[in-house]
């Protein structure tokens, strides 16, 4: 590049003022960077390499996009992609309504009744999700369940919650929400605490129904939160696999199958490492579209 | 403002440095990292699906792995530069976590275990061969049969024979007793009775909250059961040489009508969609259930050891032979127990790894197999049951025993196609012709993938 006689050539980044003032902060993200790198960017690659390979122990052979194309035609894989998106569908709307519904509602309470129900709605989060799922396996059990003892002593049939195809994934996405209620509740409480009161009495003089106060107030002002909770929370639905593991097997005949579910089964069961990382790349973009899409659309408004 | 950064990139440091003293720096490719031979230690890993609590099963606060940590002791003490570690494994997930361990190369030394899943790990390539390792002494104390049981398909025996089981039904006859039934169980000659015949024994005593029997879809485990039963009208799942699906005939056609028709009469406990083979363990021995198919002396042993400890009501067992039509002999998985060695690229580990696998499976240690009433596959330990009336049974009935097709490399995943297809007859969700169909078309694609 020709240089203009008597400019002065502008300094390197690493001499600018920008990079000395935040040196501190890159010194200090720098080994969570490296962790995300290692354990997350290097293994994801290595991930997509493997999907575009034949696995075997002794050596694995390139076959190009066969293993997705495999995937594409099987049926199995169809089931377990669409009853993922009903998993989210279902998990994401009821979790963050039920929780802007009880944050909004305990937050006139005292501190202290605030802090009974933070606990009791965060107690799920902490337990064992094996426990969570051996409990409620045992309480659904068709035959000697709890559930069923109650709908008999009503007068009514038993019903096969985990036997049933209409009925598996509803009663699943249930239990995911009873443990998963905990942290947005926490957030969306602590976000609520943060906003001025003078806006609701502003409001209060004007007459305003609470209705109004939630949907022009509250709402708002509470977005940075329902979006981080919103993308959490679809990531964690998106990778519903304990309950399925523990409680149905996937099934009956597939009918709670999950993407993660099968990459599951295809790795550790068929040691089809292959085809199971072609379903982690789809499954990555999946999540990845979602995200996206959040973010363009519930991001708060500069 | 220089302090802030020095302090901060201090600070960063640490955190990396923190980072990275969890990782190990010992990976041989083939052995868990640290546990390779250091200096004149050999350290091996021994990993089991323990089948009874204690030593011998009967101690109140016996756990599973307490005779496999005995065995580790006694070998260590006569090897001083030898270290086991021994982990027992759970039924569910254990099979898992030992692919993982293949497939990160931290596979155990030695692992307890059938040639169901046995010889898929052949198949991987990741185990020792014992052809070579044992002198005539040792080879001609192993029953021919059993020997013949660890053979894989290029003619290497992969693994020390160390138990086998018949495969049978478990009767509670206190429940018969009760309803009056008890003469309908077969009691003579190897115990065998007809399709008809065992329909009504299961009428009988299916009432007031009992069930005849209980059938299993819940995972691809108890699988056996279902073939056993299937195999009672002639119908298989499989070639016996593991080449095709068979179940697409008239015969496995009757057989899954059959089956499905017990859960309509009541016979069979309903929601078998669900139910797992660890469940009917326990409902029999709560006895919710009258029999239990596909289990041996073995689980004779697990239900005595229940009631011995106080975990179930005491109540008296009886045996047959899974039911036929008449015109077929029947027959059941036979499922030998036996201990194999992996491969870890380090060949004074493999040799110890050889020879203490040969150690748990020989001598005292083949008498062993009696604490879970399973039969010895030694010729030194033949008489370990004489006058037992159950034992001598089970191994007359051992003629029965067919291969199911353990030996084909894609057993396991057949195995995880029949049940969805058990799920979808029990749930009506398909017909007992589109399940056969449907069973076939996808156990023949798996089976011609690995062709």
């Amino acid at each position: 590049m020709k240089k203009t006689p008597g400019a002065i050539a502008a300094p390197s980044f690493f001499r600018t003022a920008h990079f000395k003032e935040n040196l501190s902060g890159y010194l200090f993200i720098l080994p969570g960077l490296i962790f995300f790198v290692i354990f997350t960017v290097i293994p994801f690659i290595e991930a997509f390499i493997l999907s575009l390979q034949r696995y075997n122990p002794r050596g694995s052979t390139f076959i190009g996009f066969e293993n997705y194309a495999t995937l594409f035609a099987t049926d199995n894989f169809w089931k377990s992609f669409g009853n993922t998106f009903l998993f989210v569908v279902i998990i994401v709307p009821v979790t963050m309504i039920i929780a802007l519904f009880v944050s909004s509602r305990i937050m006139d309470f005292s501190t202290r009744l605030q802090t009974v129900f933070r606990a009791a709605f965060y107690l799920p989060v902490v337990m064992s999700v094996v426990s969570i799922s051996l409990v409620w396996k045992v309480l659904l059990n068709y035959n000697y369940g709890v559930l069923n003892y109650f709908v008999k002593a009503l007068g009514g049939t038993p019903v096969n919650w985990l036997g049933n195809e209409k009925t598996v994934i509803p009663v699943l996405s249930l239990i995911v929400v009873t443990f998963s209620l905990g942290q947005p509740i926490i957030l969306f409480l602590a976000a609520l605490n943060g906003i001025d009161r003078s806006y609701y009495e502003a409001a209060d003089v004007d007459g305003a129904s609470w209705f109004m106060k939630f949907r022009k107030i509250t709402l708002p002002l509470l977005r940075p939160t329902t979006l981080y909770v919103l993308v959490t929370t679809t990531i964690n639905a998106f990778q519903t696999f304990a309950i399925i593991n523990l409680m149905t097997g996937g099934g009956p005949n597939y009918a709670s199958s999950t993407l993660l579910y099968q990459i599951y089964k295809q790795a550790f069961t068929f040691r089809e490492f292959g085809i199971a990382s072609a379903e982690g790349v789809i499954l990555f973009f999946c999540v990845a579209v979602f995200g996206v899409a959040q973010f363009i659309f519930v991001r708060p408004k500069d | 403002m220089k302090k802030k950064r020095i302090f901060a990139a201090a600070l960063a440091g640490l955190m990396l440095a923190s980072l990275f003293a969890g990782c190990s720096n010992n990976n041989t490719g083939g052995g868990d990292t640290g546990n390779d031979s250091s200096g004149d230690t050999i350290n091996l890993r021994y990993w089991g699906y323990s089948r009874w609590k204690g030593l011998t099963g009967t101690e109140e606060n016996g756990e599973f792995g307490d005779w496999e940590k005995k065995v580790a002791e006694d070998y260590m003490k006569e090897h001083s530069n030898v270290k086991i570690e021994y982990e027992n494994l759970p039924w569910n997930g254990g099979p898992e976590k030992v692919e993982v361990a293949i497939a990160s190369k931290t596979q155990p030394d030695v692992l307890e275990d059938g040639t169901l899943r046995g010889f898929g790990y052949a198949g991987q390539g990741v185990l020792l061969t014992f052809d070579d390792e044992l002198t005539e002494e040792e080879r001609a104390d192993i029953i021919d049969t059993e020997w013949d049981q660890v053979e894989y398909t290029d003619g290497t025996h992969i693994a020390m024979p160390w138990a086998n089981m018949s495969s049978f039904m478990l009767i509670n006859k206190t429940l018969f007793e009760k309803a009056g039934a008890v003469d309908l169980l077969p009691t003579e000659g190897d115990r065998s009775w007809t399709f008809d015949e065992f329909e009504k024994a299961l009428a009988a005593v299916s009432k007031d909250g009992v069930y005849g029997m209980a059938l299993v879809a819940g995972n691809e485990q108890g699988d056996a059961k279902g073939m056993n039963l299937m195999r009672g009208f002639g119908a298989s799942i499989l070639s016996p040489d593991g080449s095709k699906a068979t179940l697409n005939t008239p015969e496995g056609v009757k057989a899954l009508t059959w089956m499905a028709s017990l859960i309509d009469k009541g016979y069979a406990m309903p929601g078998a969609e669900t139910i797992t083979a660890p469940d009917v363990i326990d409902y029999f021995s709560q006895q919710k259930v009258a029999i239990i198919d596909g289990v041996g002396t073995g689980n004779l042993a697990e239900f005595e050891q229940r009631m011995e400890r106080g975990d179930s009501e005491k109540f008296d067992i009886t045996w047959a032979l899974t039911p036929n039509d008449g015109t077929h002999e029947g027959g059941f998985n036979a499922n030998p127990v036996c201990v194999m060695a992996f491969k870890s690229g380090d060949e004074a580990r493999e040799k110890a790894a050889i020879d203490f696998t040969k150690f748990v499976t020989s001598g005292e240690n083949a008498k062993a197999v009696q604490y879970a009433k399973l039969m010895p596959t030694r010729k030194s330990a033949s008489d370990l049951y004489e006058g037992d009336e159950i034992m001598t049974w089970s191994s007359e009935i051992m003629k029965y025993g067919v291969d199911p097709g353990f030996i084909s490399p894609a057993y396991s995943k057949i195995r995880a196609v029949l049940y969805p297809e058990l799920q979808a007859l029990y749930t009506k969700a398909k017909t007992p012709e589109r399940v056969a169909a449907d069973f076939d078309t996808a156990a023949q694609a798996e089976i011609d993938k690995l062709k």
